[in-house]
């Protein structure tokens, strides 16, 4: 009875501390954590956004559940950004992308989080891969059952060697990305 | 033994992933790069070094009976607190190593180090034992990786090693690929052992 009753008391202590521990380490970092996310997300829109002179993350609009931000120059919209996902190798790839609403053409990808292969699919956050989609628009690419693809499905966008379904990913979330500002880009505009 | 040899064994003697096979889920998934084994390798050594230092210290109060449990949550709650850390401080890292923090949880070298060694020996030399091992393990993932990465990207720490012309191994960079060159270097080490 003594023996188990020692083993509950030691037990109970090694959790509750730790518990503790765990409980102050989370409040300390609970802001800087905050912070390191939400300057991530400013530095992904601002760099899909073309050059802009406002603050993106006050001009924005929220239309059915999808944050736009805006950016613009001399008070004219030249790009609008906001998030988009497409499912990966293992799990959701979630990107920002920025699009100019004079041509409805690409002006910039970003990846925000991704869980794909290290060494493999992980190569989607490399430049030569993202930029390739500056530019790109519905109208001006090759579409496969009007949707955006890669070469290996008879599309035009270059998949990444060895990762063809990380690319595919990337590829989903671009493409209802674009089809996501074509149909609410009047109410993204309106008012402007 | 003296201090020394109790640094020194974790990299050849008692090397954690050729000697021991200890931590093979991380060090399979993982080097798929030289650099990925750098990083899971240092993370790896910070908590061994903590969870190997706190258990040494406690090991006259933590009952044999539920030792297991008490060593669980002691890791997994180095581990965290790490991971908190580091998202909060250092998000850069944090970004590199995010997908490979939860896994030092799982992650038998610690455990067993706890077990067989802090449980059982004073602080200093659980500290010099944690430090060792984490050491000889991150060795042991920057070779394994080093060579996935010459053969399957034909680059080393992202330096291009091998000419545009070569042709890319990718089984390499897959599981299949982990397997194959785990269990080579195995052999090489027995083969040497044996010597």
């Amino acid at each position: 009875m003594r023996e188990s009753l020692r083993l509950v008391i030691v037990l109970t202590l090694v959790c509750l501390i730790a518990a503790l521990a765990l409980a102050g380490v989370d409040r300390l970092t609970k802001e800087p954590r905050l912070e390191q996310k939400r300057l991530a997300h400013l530095k992904a829109i601002k760099s899909v956004l073309p050059p802009f002179d406002n603050d993106p993350l006050k001009d924005k609009k929220e239309i059915e559940g999808i944050t736009f931000y805006l950016g613009k120059k001399e008070g004219e919209i030249t790009g609008v950004a906001f998030s988009s996902k497409g499912e990966g190798y293992s799990g959701f790839i979630t990107i920002m992308m920025g699009v100019n609403p004079e041509d409805d053409s690409i002006t910039g990808i970003e990846i925000l989080e991704h869980m794909e292969t290290p060494g493999l699919g992980a190569n989607i956050e490399k430049e030569e891969f993202k930029n390739q989609f500056k530019e790109k628009s519905l109208a001006n690419s090759k579409l496969v059952d009007g949707r955006l693809a890669v070469k290996k499905d008879k599309g035009d966008i270059d998949a990444l060697t060895g990762a063809t379904i990380s690319s595919r990913g990337i590829v989903e979330a671009v493409d209802k990305g674009l089809k996501v500002f074509l149909k609410y880009k009047e109410q993204i505009l309106i008012g402007q | 033994m003296g201090l020394r040899k109790e640094f020194t064994k974790g990299f050849v003697t008692e090397n954690p992933i050729f000697r021991l096979l200890l931590g093979m889920c991380p060090t399979l998934a993982v080097t798929t790069a030289a650099i990925n084994g750098v990083a899971m390798g240092l993370a790896t050594t910070v908590v061994l070094v903590g969870s190997n230092c706190t258990i040494s210290l406690l090991r006259r109060f933590i009952p044999p009976r539920v030792r297991i449990p008490a060593f669980i949550v002691i890791i997994a709650s180095f581990v965290t607190i790490i991971d908190m850390l580091m998202a909060g401080f250092f998000y850069e890292l944090h970004k590199v190593l995010g997908l490979f923090i939860p896994l030092i949880v799982v992650n038998c070298i610690i455990l067993g180090r706890a077990e067989a060694y802090a449980s059982k020996n004073p602080l200093l030399r659980s500290l010099i034992d944690g430090l060792g091992m984490g050491l000889g393990f991150t060795i042991s993932l920057i070779v394994l990786g080093s060579i996935r990465e010459i053969l399957g990207s034909g680059t080393v720490f992202g330096f291009a090693l091998l000419g545009e012309g070569y042709p890319l191994f990718i089984v390499m960079l897959l599981p299949p690929g982990a397997f194959i060159v785990l269990g080579l270097l195995l052999g090489l080490m027995n083969r040497l052992r044996r010597v």
